[in-house]
């Protein structure tokens, strides 16, 4: 029986739903489709809800694709980024920092943890794509590892299919004193 | 007899995940944190590991942290070591530095990354305890990271606001089973219990949090952990 992965139109868990769309692609027995929120019925007893929560336990139901990672050290990396990503990158006020470090730990690599993709690179990507600071970075000049990074998962399955389908990302202006742009 | 108390699921299942833990090969782990907020959760997990393998600890206090109270100054201790590196299978040691996002773990210094938050380090001790810790039981890991993560961004990382309503979720649970997930202690129950201790929240409490603070800390394997609680 195939897992079935709802994902909110409004707030889409992005993170979960690129672990579907990667397990769907690959074969694996998981079908997900926009709906009125995010969530994932285990059990009649366990439902996840959270990006973090649906992309674990569809890595766990899949151990084959190693989006966890490959070794117990690399799935616990990959614990250290979901918080990362949630916690630090999602904090207004330590974006600046973030992005610092994540730019550094960029520099030699391709992907967060290992060398294929995980739900650590599922979890940056969906904070970096939401957020109206990164969006206004990118127009004008990032950092260029997570520049670079970032528009390689754009181009890369699942972030490709899964994007044009995702709400437009205001782009706000901080700056004080300017009016809102109709 | 009563089974010995156990972190974590049930006995290792059949599984292919390979345990860095091996005879004749020490598996080095140094961990730093800041001693205004010592992870007790890890005096927890190491009296688990100490009785799957042989467990060399110690403690030592970075240049940025003269100031680490005498009681940290031996938060990991062994008795007097005997025989040699070798007979050891996990070497753990603490280093007391002023540091700012919670302790950090570092596993393989050459690969220059590093693990941070106590729920993580836990999460990984979690894995050596029990390489099947992901593959065996996909519903119960992924309700134990719901915890780990509570821990983590409501009640470490969190504001007043934050705190209180995790307390609320937390007394929720606590009001239809004894331990956080599932019929007995899972390193949950742990990492929840270091964080509330830590951030001084155990004496406003709501009741069915404070029950269950008490059933830890009266758990064989915190004997070490309570020894540190902050005064309240």
């Amino acid at each position: 029986m195939a897992l079935i992965v709802s994902i909110s139109q409004q707030k889409p868990a992005v993170g979960a739903a690129l672990a579907a769309e990667f397990l769907k692609i690959s074969g694996s027995a998981v079908n997900w489709s926009f709906g009125a929120d995010n969530s994932l019925s285990a059990n009649k007893d366990a439902v996840f809800t959270s990006s973090a929560s649906i992309g674990r336990f569809l890595a766990r139901s899949f151990p084959a694709s190693n989006l966890q990672g490959e070794t117990i050290l690399e799935k616990t990396e990959v614990d250290h980024w979901i918080n990362f990503a949630y916690g630090q990158l999602s904090c207004a006020s330590d974006f600046a920092t973030a992005i610092e470090y994540l730019d550094y730990v960029l520099k030699p690599a391709t992907y967060l943890v290992g060398n294929a993709l995980t739900l650590a690179d599922f979890a940056v990507w969906e904070v970096l794509q939401g957020s109206s600071q990164w969006q206004r970075a990118l127009q004008k000049s990032a950092p260029q590892n997570v520049d670079r990074y970032y528009k390689f998962l754009c181009t890369q399955a699942p972030f490709s299919s899964v994007l044009p389908n995702l709400p437009q990302v205001e782009v706000k202006d901080t700056k004080k004193g300017d009016a809102p742009v109709k | 007899a009563a089974a010995s108390p156990t972190v974590g699921a049930a006995a290792t299942s059949a599984s292919s995940d390979q345990s860095p833990l091996q005879n004749g090969k020490l598996h080095d782990l140094v961990i730093s944190a800041d001693p205004s907020s010592a992870p007790l959760s890890l005096l927890v997990l190491l009296k688990q590991l100490s009785t799957q393998c042989q467990v060399l600890t110690s403690t030592f206090v970075h240049s940025s942290a003269t100031d680490t109270p005498e009681k940290l100054r031996a938060f990991l201790h062994n008795g007097p070591q005997t025989g040699a590196r070798s007979t050891y299978q996990l070497a753990v040691t603490v280093v007391w530095k002023k540091i700012a996002n919670g302790p950090r773990m570092m596993v393989s210094p050459t690969r220059q990354t590093y693990v941070e938050g106590e729920a993580n380090i836990a999460r990984y001790l979690s894995r050596l305890l029990q390489p099947a810790y992901d593959s065996s039981d996909a519903i119960t890991a992924t309700q134990i990271d719901e915890l780990l993560d509570l821990s983590q961004q409501q009640i470490l990382g969190g504001n007043n606001k934050e705190r209180s309503a995790a307390l609320r979720t937390l007394n929720a649970r606590l009001g239809k089973a004894q331990w956080l997930v599932g019929a007995s202690l899972s390193v949950a129950d742990v990492v929840v219990w270091s964080a509330v201790q830590g951030a001084r929240l155990g004496g406003d409490a709501p009741a069915n949090v404070k029950k269950w603070l008490k059933a830890c800390g009266e758990n064989e394997l915190f004997q070490e952990a309570v020894k540190f609680l902050p005064p309240s």
